[in-house]
């Protein structure tokens, strides 16, 4: 059964312009110069219940647009979408005892409480009762490793801490479909990596759907079966996570430095080598020809190294691969 | 994609509102909000502070303006009820709740699209969250005032413990009526850029209109008449008359224009608050 309907979906906004300076200020005041914003601009998706789903792109392509109107916060321009069979602009509140959602750059939790005070404020706001609550908590708090944590001040927490109970905490009145927007944000690797273990976890027991968005393609690679790329308030990707890897994530950036300098070559097969200094190299690979591990390897029998880095393609790269491959998508030209 | 089919909400899934769950669910929060307040407890003192200080200085000016008038009585109020009536104004005003600040904050940095999507009317939040604080601040702001004013001026013989229930009862709605002025400028931050500039102007209109920088009594009369049908009377001027001077047909007349008032403003709201959400622009992302 699908889940997530949308069809032709757009958002514009009217943004106000000004010149720069304070006699842009005051012409703006007399006669305010409007310009409108296609935030998105036409997108159609079917998601089925308990998929996961990861919606990525570039900063201002629409993404958290598309997530507040599925959660009926905005209205669109035009066309339709369906949540659960609830059209979510217009019975926001029904729906809203069925989704969850977790803001990564916004706190949920009462900053100056624990987080259980708030755990219990929203069941009571979920109208949840007392023994279901308790139940569905104590087997979050084992989940999410948070037992330690739920009697201590939100305002104490670490980022990576505070992250865990905010999912925890959206997860409480069993909601059919979460909302994730950049759940992993700011996190540090292993802050990521256990968050990301936890959330396919409790995808794999309880079937919820999700709908993740990302800047991170790792977030995407350990988590999604299918992706859709949007860019421009459009979809210019839709398909599983294997293909967007065979085609677009084949490449991988490797920083490395060196505890001794080099001789001022680095020969190494099947790796490109973009950037080569004394102490530190930047090289390119593509791990459909090489395997990243045998690279290393390498790296390591043949100098001494004191860090290494390796890097997946920005968003940015990957979306230009997709235009340059697939010409069915015209390029939106930049602030159109 | 192929012709999207509209199915309707399965009926299963549909919740069922129950007036308790509905109660317990304000209640929750108005209790969560007073715990999180209580790391604001300076903000508190400050408040009595100024109540201190503001019913103190009064005490003095306006003992000197009735000394300097010879007069017992100025709009036929004595001393000791005038400063009286500062303690309940001042206790109106600086109790009230601030949720415009709030969400204006919510609109700018986009936890709106938390504090939207709950299942409760996001308005009668804002009420919930703002009155538990309410009923702590007015009750220690009315101590310390009365602290200050009994020194000064002595107790207030004219007031009657029998009409306290009314009293309250006004002052109630002064705070619901005050509440919906409020609301209707935060919402329209919804899609202002800034609300800043109403809420000034509000503040000064309660401040001349309202009673709170002196008595509508003590008012020119034409300025007077216009004061008394206007709603911002009713926000300070109306509870802090009766606390003080009590008058069982002014009781009347003020409830009932305090309930139009609140009827006309809760239409407004409704208005205003679906407008809005329609024009809601969040920001960030």
């Amino acid at each position: 059964m699908a889940s997530i309907v949308l069809k032709d979906l757009r958002k514009a906004f009217q943004v106000k312009r000004k010149a720069a300076g304070l006699g842009g200020s005051l012409a703006s005041l007399g006669r305010p110069r409007y310009e409108t914003v296609e935030a998105v601009r036409g997108i159609s998706l079917e998601m089925e219940s308990g998929e996961l789903l990861a919606f990525i792109g570039p900063n201002g392509a629409g993404k958290s647009t598309t997530i507040k109107m599925l959660t009926g916060i905005l209205h669109p321009t035009s066309g339709e979408a369906q949540v659960l069979g609830f059209v979510p602009w217009k019975q926001r509140r029904e729906l809203a005892y069925h989704i969850g959602s977790v803001f990564g750059q916004k706190p949920q939790l009462w900053y100056h409480l624990p987080p259980i005070d708030t755990f219990d404020l929203f069941a009571h706001i979920y109208e949840l009762d007392r023994k279901t609550y308790e139940r569905r908590r104590d087997f979050l708090v084992e989940a999410f490793d948070i037992r330690d944590l739920l009697e201590v001040p939100v305002r104490k927490l670490s980022l990576g801490q505070r992250m865990r109970c905010e999912i925890a905490a959206s997860l409480l009145h069993h909601p059919r479909i979460v909302f994730l927007d950049e759940p992993t944000i700011g996190l540090d690797v292993v802050a990521k990596q256990q968050l990301r273990d936890t959330i396919k976890q409790l995808h794999a027991e309880e079937q919820t759907t999700i709908f993740l968005t990302s800047h991170d393609a790792g977030d995407i690679e350990s988590l999604c079966e299918r992706v859709v790329v949007i860019n421009h308030g459009q979809v210019i990707f839709d398909d599983a996570v294997k293909v967007l890897k065979r085609r677009y994530l084949r490449r991988k950036v490797i920083e490395v430095r060196f505890a001794e300098p080099t001789n001022g070559h680095l020969d190494l097969a099947g790796v490109s080598v973009i950037k080569l200094g004394r102490y530190g190299a930047k090289l390119e690979l593509d791990t459909s020809s090489r395997p990243i591990e045998t690279v290393i390897q390498d790296l390591m029998a043949g100098h001494s190294i004191v860090d290494i880095n390796v890097m997946d393609p920005p968003m940015e790269e990957i979306i230009r691969a997709i235009y340059q491959r697939d010409s069915a998508f015209e390029p939106v030209a930049e602030g159109a | 994609m192929d012709e999207l089919i509209f199915l309707p909400a399965p009926a299963a899934v549909l919740h069922r509102r129950t007036w308790r769950g509905s109660a317990r669910k304000y209640l929750a929060i108005a209790r969560t909000n007073l715990l999180n307040r209580l790391a604001y407890v300076w903000d508190a003192a400050s408040n009595v502070l100024l109540m201190f200080l503001f019913i103190f200085i009064f005490a003095q000016l306006w003992g000197a303006t009735f000394e300097a008038q010879g007069a017992t009585e100025i709009a036929g109020l004595t001393l000791t009820q005038t400063i009286w009536y500062f303690v309940w104004a001042e206790m109106i005003q600086m109790g009230k709740i601030r949720h415009v600040r709030t969400v204006s904050q919510e609109v700018k940095d986009g936890s709106l699209a938390y504090t939207l999507g709950r299942p409760y009317n996001y308005l009668l939040y804002h009420f919930a969250s703002g009155i538990g604080d309410v009923l702590i601040q007015a009750g220690v702001l009315l101590v310390a005032g009365s602290l200050v004013a009994w020194s000064q001026v002595g107790p207030l013989y004219s007031f009657r413990l029998e009409t306290l229930p009314v009293v309250l009862l006004v002052t109630a709605l002064a705070f619901v009526l005050d509440f919906c002025v409020l609301s209707i400028i935060a919402l329209l931050a919804f899609f202002m850029e800034d609300v800043n500039s109403l809420l000034f102007i509000y503040h000064k209109i309660v401040f001349v209109l309202g009673g709170l920088l002196i008595p509508v009594d003590f008012l020119p009369d034409w300025l007077q008449a216009i004061a008394r049908v206007l709603p911002f009377n009713l926000v300070v001027y109306a509870p802090a008359k009766l606390f003080v001077a009590w008058d069982g047909g002014q009781a009347v007349f003020s409830l009932g224009l305090q309930v139009v008032w609140i009827g006309i403003l809760a239409g407004l709201l409704t208005v205003l608050y679906r407008y809005g959400t329609r024009r809601l622009t969040i920001n960030g992302g």
